[in-house]
């Protein structure tokens, strides 16, 4: 089992308000700049652990800022 | 049984924009207002303790209902900030109010749940000394701890104060309570020299458990969305009652009480701050109230109109 982008992209869809597919295209975009605030990335970070048991602690947070970033994470840990 | 007859609420006059607060943080007015749902955070004057918020809420108690201070058997006051580390506030409140030598006072120290609980703890109480009339008092101003620096917590926080009667021939009484803690949280909030909140923790934590707790002791009450009139959850801020909701699955959304745009998170006043008012529209029977916070604790029970009651 692993996470895939297209995953990671339905749960920021869900846990989002404001958002389009379209402005999602960039796996390298830091989620501040696609618009997604403190809170709704406490959302994504929760739903992407009660999906797939991986929890981003508060230390990695840092390097976890980006689609691309979020897949590496949860599958090097699955 | 005892139950509620009454709920008066305080709220100090200062108000501090939280807008205009936020700018030196940088957030855009709409965080503050539709995620974190604060517009503006009431402040006590600086010299008033919890005690005195408890007076001036039994001050407006005097002004909405008949009550006799003779009559008082019991006060209980919930605050995890009181006047002093002892003696305890709902002695001071006895002083302050001038209650009778044979009314039981004790304090409960809980913050968020501490509504809920209180009401568990003062109705067994009562009903276990046969006591008559009692005043739950809620009253646990975060501004003497707050780190106003700290935007985690500066713009969230509020203060308030509210007493209920807690009586025979009461209006609303209660059915099940359901209550848990995880105390491996109790560092995500804690105030060791200001108050300190992993804000990240106590979001995982209230989104993951409350919905939960709230679907299970609705089951153990065979209760559907349908039969409750309103939700009505700890205000920790508008981002926490919209998730509470969304993984509920609420379908009729006005049933969520949402309040705290105009004075803030009140910490266990947050509850019967907004049951005050509700309890007044005739077409409210039926309240879930849950808290939820610091402890972790957590607190939930359904409140029924007398009529309703077996």
């Amino acid at each position: 089992m692993s996470i895939t982008k297209d995953r990671i992209k339905e749960i920021i869809l869900q846990e989002t308000t404001s958002l389009k597919e379209s402005d999602l295209q960039n796996a390298d975009q830091s989620f501040h700049d696609m618009g997604i605030d403190s809170l709704e990335q406490s959302s994504i970070f929760l739903s992407v652990e009660e999906e797939f048991g991986v929890e981003v602690s508060d230390e990695d947070l840092e390097d976890v800022q980006t689609i691309n970033q979020l897949q590496e994470y949860v599958n090097s840990r699955l | 049984m005892i139950g509620i007859s009454h709920i008066s609420r305080f709220l100090p006059e200062t108000k501090i924009d939280n807008i205009e607060f936020s700018k030196k943080y940088g957030l855009e007015p709409s965080f503050v207002t539709d995620k974190i749902g604060v517009r503006w955070r009431r402040r006590k004057d600086e010299i008033h303790k919890s005690s005195d918020l408890c007076v001036f809420a039994f001050e407006v108690l005097k002004k909405e209902y008949e009550i006799e201070l003779s009559e008082i058997d019991c006060c209980v006051v919930v605050t995890q900030n009181p006047d002093f580390n002892l003696p305890h506030t709902s002695a001071i409140v006895h002083e302050k109010l001038g209650l009778p030598l044979e009314c039981a006072c004790f304090d409960v120290s809980l913050g968020c749940s501490g509504y809920v609980y209180g009401l568990s703890i003062i109705k067994s109480f009562m009903e276990a000394n046969s006591l008559k009339k009692g005043l739950l008092f809620t009253a646990d101003p975060y501004s003497d701890i707050i780190d106003e620096d700290d935007k985690n917590t500066t713009l969230i926080f509020g203060d308030g104060a509210t007493v209920s009667v807690i009586e025979e021939d009461s209006q609303f009484e209660f059915s099940k309570f359901k209550f848990g803690t995880n105390g491996k949280g109790y560092k995500d909030l804690i105030n060791e020299e200001k108050l300190y909140m992993n804000g990240r923790a106590v979001f995982n934590f209230t989104a993951k458990v409350i919905p939960q707790e709230i679907k299970a002791l609705m089951e153990e009450l065979n209760l559907k969305e349908g039969d409750i009139s309103k939700y009505i959850l700890h205000q920790g801020s508008k981002y926490i009652v919209d998730t509470i909701t969304k993984r509920l699955q609420v379908t009729d959304k006005n049933k969520v009480v949402f309040d705290m745009i105009d004075y803030g998170n009140l910490v266990s006043s947050s509850i019967p701050f907004i049951l005050a008012k509700e309890m007044k529209n005739p077409d409210n029977d039926r309240f879930l109230l849950s808290g939820f916070g610091v402890g972790l604790s957590w607190g939930t029970t359904v409140l029924e109109r007398k009529k309703l009651n077996k």
